[in-house]
């Protein structure tokens, strides 16, 4: 997921492949076929997007600013979504009860912002040609270099770890679908199956990413989103059927210990102030995003983003609290685990409490559809597989946005034709690619090489994204911050997340209480907007004529 | 009309804040048993904490809807 659900879990790789390994035991050649069929289906489609595309960098990272109603909302939210989704997120609410439900309450948060803040960057991003977030605050600044190097790197801070954490978990998740495969020599060279499917997952993602852009991203998105969507239905609607229907689900939760239906109080992790700033912060992080910030550029017009916004405010709560978060509730009541010394021990079988989703279904789907029920399986595995590619492509090609734009077109190539930017794009899109599968490889094979340290920083990555909030609240709708302010207020932002990040979680003091208490990504941007707002009384203010232009663009657009 | 529409923009945006904070917020404490053995209270059998989080997910998602219908509608076309 790209979307704010990590605010802690597993620091050392993926839960992906072991969820996946258990259920491929029983389901025999299923998931090789489906996952055959997905791939080929994603190739084709970025054949179909290639076909289809010009050679100008607004048509390669933007789909020419044209995309619809289904494929906007659809790619949106399966930015927003990675693995998280079906496995991590429904194993909270197994382990700790219902109080991660309450999680779920972003997701309206989010939909908001998608129309508040997203129509108005749309807008000006039309009327001005922007293409990344560094386009439109850069500009709205002064044009000033410092403003627009500041927004990569604070983009760059999130999109870098979600590509090789992605990438890594491709594969974690090739290694537990095709346990019994042995190790291929090529050319002197002994691949594992984790480097073979990490290789070709990685592989697969970047070809239609090359090939078609945003156009071929977003097309996926609306497969990988769908049977995201569908999984999360038909896994609730299991779970309540296996309890005996909506009567018996709920009188057996009901029955659950006490303390899994409660919140925590300060001194938990479940508490109400951390699972607020949570809802408010983190979401609005995940939709200035540098990915999903370019959907909003790339939406038709208007009216798509307020019906999108419409859609992830109201399906997609109910997908997850009527959905998905079911089976981590029923899940408790269907295969309780034991409370042992050390903790909880979880039931034979299900290794990690990840593993609930795929743990009911797999138990339970074949019984009810007999031979359906095991295609069923194999689809929702391949659908997590969908989830973190989906996750990898959007931000492989924000990547390759952020370089070519904010790095090489501002900093080395001022000149640089419109084809000659598409094709740097295009080899940031193969060289990010080879070294996302370096640091991947290098990481397994070495694991004191120090990737716990990427792990941390992609779990923090919507802390670093939040900095961007004062300055882009000020563009879109204040307007009376400085470029100094700006500057000064993102460098207190980053420079409060990074102190956070090397102090970590364990241990007390202080900054572990706030750290509990409190997003991260809130704590950063509060401080980041009162310096930015005390550095900007004592600094030159913006050319007004500047100013008033910029805003009449953002209020009309073109 | 104007005024009008500022007017449900103001109250569509308070609505939402309060749901947030009422929601996932410190408002999830009135539905918090008093002791640690005392039961969680349920609303018609379900859980009182889920029924807390369907009820303020239908509240900010329904706020996202009007807005969508009134407030927005009223912004500027392309």
């Amino acid at each position: 997921m790209s979307g704010p659900f990590p605010i802690d879990g597993p620091i050392e790789g993926p839960p992906v492949g072991y969820a996946v390994e258990y259920a491929v035991e029983a389901l025999g050649y299923a998931p090789h076929v489906v996952l055959g069929a997905y791939l080929a289906f994603l190739i084709a489609l970025g054949w179909v997007g290639w076909r289809r595309s010009r050679s100008t960098d607004e048509d390669f990272f933007l789909a020419g600013r044209e995309q619809g109603l289904i494929v906007t909302a659809a790619t949106i939210m399966a930015t927003y979504f990675s693995g998280w989704a079906m496995l991590t997120f429904p194993g909270w609410v197994y382990e700790h009860g219902v109080a991660p439900m309450l999680l779920a309450l972003n997701l309206p948060v989010a939909g908001a912002a998608v129309y508040v803040l997203g129509s108005r960057i749309r807008r000006v991003g039309r009327a001005r040609g922007f293409v990344t977030p560094g386009d439109l605050l850069g500009d709205y600044y002064g044009g000033s270099a410092l403003v627009h190097g500041l927004v990569c790197l604070t983009g760059l801070l999130y999109v870098l770890p979600y590509v090789i954490v992605q990438i890594k978990a491709g594969g974690h998740l090739a290694q537990a679908m095709f346990p019994e495969t042995p190790s291929l020599s090529l050319a002197g060279l002994e691949l594992s199956v984790y480097d073979a499917g990490s290789a070709a997952l990685a592989g697969v993602t970047m070809l239609y990413v090359l090939l078609g852009g945003m156009r071929s991203v977003a097309w996926t998105d609306v497969a990988q989103g769908l049977l995201l969507l569908a999984g999360m239905i038909v896994a609730g609607v299991t779970a309540i059927v296996v309890l005996g229907g909506p009567a018996g689900f709920f009188q057996a939760v009901s029955s659950l210990e006490p303390r899994l239906l409660r919140v925590a109080g300060p001194e938990g992790r479940w508490n109400p102030w951390a699972l607020m700033t949570f809802c408010a912060f983190a979401s609005l992080a995940s939709v200035i995003q540098p990915g999903q910030w370019m959907r909003m550029y790339a939406a038709r017009s208007g009216a798509t983003l307020r019906r999108t916004a419409v859609i992830f405010a109201s399906v997609l709560p109910a997908a997850y609290l009527l959905g998905v978060l079911l089976v981590g509730l029923g899940g408790r009541a269907i295969t309780p685990p034991a409370n042992g010394p050390e903790g909880l021990v979880l039931p034979e079988g299900l290794a990690q409490s990840d593993q609930i989703v795929v743990f009911v279904l797999r138990q339970h789907l074949p019984l009810l559809l007999g031979g359906v029920g095991v295609a069923v399986v194999a689809v929702i595995l391949v659908s997590i597989l969908a989830a973190s590619m989906s996750t990898a492509d959007s931000n492989l090609h924000a990547l390759s946005a952020l370089f070519t734009r904010d790095v090489y077109q501002r900093f080395l190539r001022r000149r640089a034709s419109e084809a000659e930017r598409t094709w740097v794009g295009r080899a940031v899109i193969v060289l990010a690619t080879a070294a996302a599968l370096a640091i991947s490889y290098a990481g397994e094979a070495n694991p004191g090489l120090g990737l716990g340290t990427i792990a941390q920083v992609f779990l923090l990555a919507m802390a670093f994204s939040c900095q961007l909030l004062p300055m882009t609240v000020d563009a879109l709708f204040l307007r009376r911050g400085t470029r100094w302010g700006a500057i000064a207020g993102v460098l207190a932002g980053l420079s409060v997340v990074v102190v956070f990040l090397l102090r970590g979680e364990q241990g007390s003091g202080w900054l572990v209480d706030l750290r509990r208490l409190f997003d991260v990504g809130m704590l950063g941007a509060i401080v980041n907007a009162s310096v930015f707002a005390l550095v900007s009384t004592f600094t030159p203010p913006l050319d007004p004529d500047h100013v008033r232009r910029f805003a009449a663009d953002v209020r009309a657009g073109s | 009309m104007r005024a009008r529409s500022s007017r449900l923009a103001f109250a569509l945006g308070l609505a939402f804040v309060v749901a947030l904070l009422m929601g996932p917020g410190p408002g999830v404490l009135l539905l918090q048993p008093s002791g640690p053995d005392e039961p969680p209270p349920t609303i018609l059998g379900v859980p009182g904490i889920y029924a807390w989080a369907l009820l303020w997910a239908a509240v900010m998602g329904g706020v996202v809807i009007v807005a969508a219908r009134t407030v927005w509608r009223s912004e500027p076309a392309d």
